[in-house]
C-alpha cells in the first residue's frame, strides 16, 4: 500500500501486483490518476520480482475514462499542456513493454482512454455484461493513447475504423470475437480466476506467447498441464 | 485517358468508378491522372473514398500490352510507374477511409490498388490473383508490400510467386478481404458501411482518425506517439473553444 497515492490502490500480495482504480463508482481518469500513475510507474518498474499485474476498477465498472471536462480545461492552459499529455500517456503506456504478464479484469463501463490502459495490457479479461468503446470521435476527438493503433492491430482495420469513427459501444461478446478479449468469465470468478491464471504462468513468461498460455489454461481446467514451456 | 476512370459524390463519398470494360484494365500506372485526382479529392467535404469497377469486373490489373508498347516507343516507363505510386499515395494521403468494392477479376494492379484500401468488401463470385511472376515481372504498385502486410508473409509468398487464383472464401480466411457478400449487393454494401462510418463525422475528426492510423503504419513508436498527441491536443483546444462559445443549455 503507497500512501501518497490518491486516486488508485497498489498492493502487491504474493508477488502479484494489484492495481485498483479507486474512484467510484466511474473511476474516471482525471488529471490526479495520471499523476498518481505517473509516480506508480517508478514504483512498479523498481520492483524486481513481481510475477505479475491485475488492473481493475473498485466497484461496478473498470473505469469511464478520462474526465473530460477537466482535460479540456487543462488543454486550454497552452502549450505547456502538450507536454502534460505525453506524460499522461507514457504514465500508462509503459505496462506494454513490461517483462512481467499484465491483465486488466474488465468488468462494467471500460470506456475512451480506460479502453486504451485496457488495450496497453498482455491480457484482456472481461464479465458477460461488460461495456466497451471509444466513443472520442462523437465528441470532436479522437482516441489519443494509442487506441487507434491497438484496435487495429487486435481487431483488424475494416473493423476498427468500423467502431472507431461511429463511437459505438459493444458487448463482451462482440470484444471477444474480434480479439479485443480473451476470455468471458463469470463477474464473480474474474479476480479469483485471473490471480489463478497469473499464479500458473510459467517464470519464463514471454508475451510473444500469449495465445498458446491461453490455450494450455483453458486446457489445464480440466487436465494438469503446467504453463512451462 | 481519363474516361477510363469516372468520379461522382454521393452523400459526401467520393466514388472512383475503373470504365475500361470488360476486363476493367488499367491503361497505365496512372490510371488516373494526378492533377484530375488532386482535383476530385480538394473538395473539402469529402469524407470517404470508395473504388469500384464498372460492368462485372473490379479490374484485371495492368495493360500489359500496353505496357510493353510503352517500353518499345521508348516512353519513360520509371517515371510513369513513380508517377502511378503518386496516385496511390495521393489517395492515402487524403487521410479518408478508402473502401473497394470488388466483384470478378481482382488481379494485379487491381488487388493492389485494392489493397491501398483500408476496407475490402468482395463479392462471392470475386477471384483474387498477383499473376505478375508468370509474366516476368514482380506487383509493381506495392503490392510486394501491402499484400505480406495484409495476409502475412507465407501467404503473400504464395500467391506472388505461383501466381494462382484464390476464390473469395479462401481470401476472406486470409482475410485478403474483409466482408463477403452476395453480388447485386457489393456496391450497395461498401457504400452504406462507408456511409454509416462518417457521416455523423466532420472531415476533420475522420482525418485526423485516418492519420493516426497511417502515421501508426509508417512512423516510428515515438514519431507516432508524439504525432498522436499532436493531433489529439489540437481537436481539444478546438473542441474547448467551441464549448466556451456555444455553452450548453
Amino acid at each position: 500500500m503507497n500512501d501518497s497515492l490518491h486516486t488508485v490502490e497498489w498492493i502487491v500480495e504474493d508477488h502479484i501486483g494489484h492495481l485498483v482504480m479507486n474512484q467510484p463508482p466511474a473511476n474516471s481518469m482525471t488529471g490526479e490518476f495520471f499523476h498518481d500513475m505517473g509516480m506508480l510507474k517508478k514504483v512498479i518498474m523498481a520492483i524486481p520480482d513481481l510475477k505479475a499485474i491485475l488492473i481493475y476498477g473498485k466497484g461496478r465498472h473498470f473505469s469511464s475514462g478520462a474526465d473530460l471536462d477537466e482535460l479540456l480545461l487543462m488543454i486550454s492552459s497552452g502549450k505547456k499542456a502538450w507536454g502534460s499529455l505525453m506524460t499522461n500517456y507514457t504514465a500508462i503506456s509503459f505496462f506494454e513493454s513490461l517483462p512481467c504478464p499484465v491483465i486488466s479484469l474488465i468488468k462494467g463501463v471500460c470506456l475512451g482512454s480506460a479502453f486504451e490502459l485496457a488495450l496497453f495490457s498482455h491480457f484482456r479479461f472481461c464479465s458477460n455484461e461488460a461495456v466497451f468503446g471509444l466513443p472520442e470521435t462523437t465528441l470532436n476527438l479522437i482516441p489519443g493513447i494509442g487506441g487507434i493503433q491497438r484496435f487495429a492491430n487486435l481487431a483488424g482495420k475494416a473493423t476498427a475504423l468500423d467502431f472507431i469513427l461511429t463511437g459505438r459501444t459493444f458487448d463482451a461478446k462482440t470484444a471477444c470475437s474480434i480479439g479485443l478479449v480473451d476470455k468471458i468469465l463469470p463477474k464473480q470468478e474474474l479476480l479469483i480466476k485471473s490471480t489463478e491464471f497469473a499464479r500458473w504462468l510459467p517464470e519464463n513468461y514471454n508475451p510473444a506467447l500469449k495465445s498458446i498460455y491461453l490455450e494450455r489454461y483453458l486446457k489445464s481446467e480440466t487436465e494438469d498441464v503446467r504453463g512451462e514451456t | 485517358m481519363n474516361s477510363r476512370v469516372k468520379w461522382d459524390i454521393k452523400e459526401g463519398i467520393g466514388i472512383i468508378s475503373i470504365c475500361n470494360p470488360p476486363e476493367n484494365y488499367l491503361y497505365e500506372p496512372e490510371f488516373v491522372r494526378l492533377e484530375t485526382l488532386r482535383e476530385w479529392t480538394g473538395e473539402p467535404t469529402l469524407k470517404g473514398i470508395l473504388i469500384r469497377g464498372e460492368g462485372k469486373h473490379f479490374s484485371a490489373g495492368g495493360d500489359l500490352k500496353r505496357l510493353f508498347e510503352m517500353i518499345s516507343a521508348h516512353e519513360d516507363l520509371m517515371e510513369k510507374l513513380r508517377t502511378g505510386h503518386a496516385v496511390i499515395d495521393h489517395l492515402i494521403g487524403t487521410n479518408l477511409p478508402l473502401v473497394a468494392a470488388i466483384q470478378g477479376v481482382c488481379f494485379g494492379g487491381g488487388l493492389e490498388l485494392a489493397l491501398a484500401c483500408h476496407i475490402r468488401v468482395a463479392s462471392q463470385n470475386s477471384i483474387f490473383a498477383s499473376p505478375e511472376t508468370i509474366h516476368g515481372l514482380i506487383p509493381g504498385m506495392g503490392g510486394t508490400v501491402r499484400l505480406p502486410a495484409t495476409v502475412g508473409k507465407s501467404n503473400a509468398l504464395k500467391m506472388i510467386l505461383s501466381g494462382e487464383m484464390i476464390s473469395t472464401d479462401e481470401a476472406y480466411r486470409m482475410k485478403l478481404i474483409d466482408f463477403i457478400v452476395p453480388g447485386t449487393e457489393v456496391f450497395s454494401f461498401a457504400f452504406s458501411l462507408l456511409r454509416r462510418m462518417v457521416k455523423n463525422l466532420d472531415p476533420r475528426i475522420i482525418n485526423a482518425v485516418m492519420k493516426t492510423l497511417q502515421n501508426s503504419l509508417i512512423l516510428s513508436p515515438d514519431k507516432a506517439i508524439a504525432e498522436e498527441t499532436k493531433i489529439f491536443f489540437e481537436l481539444a483546444q478546438a473542441e474547448h473553444s467551441r464549448r466556451l462559445s456555444e455553452p450548453e443549455i
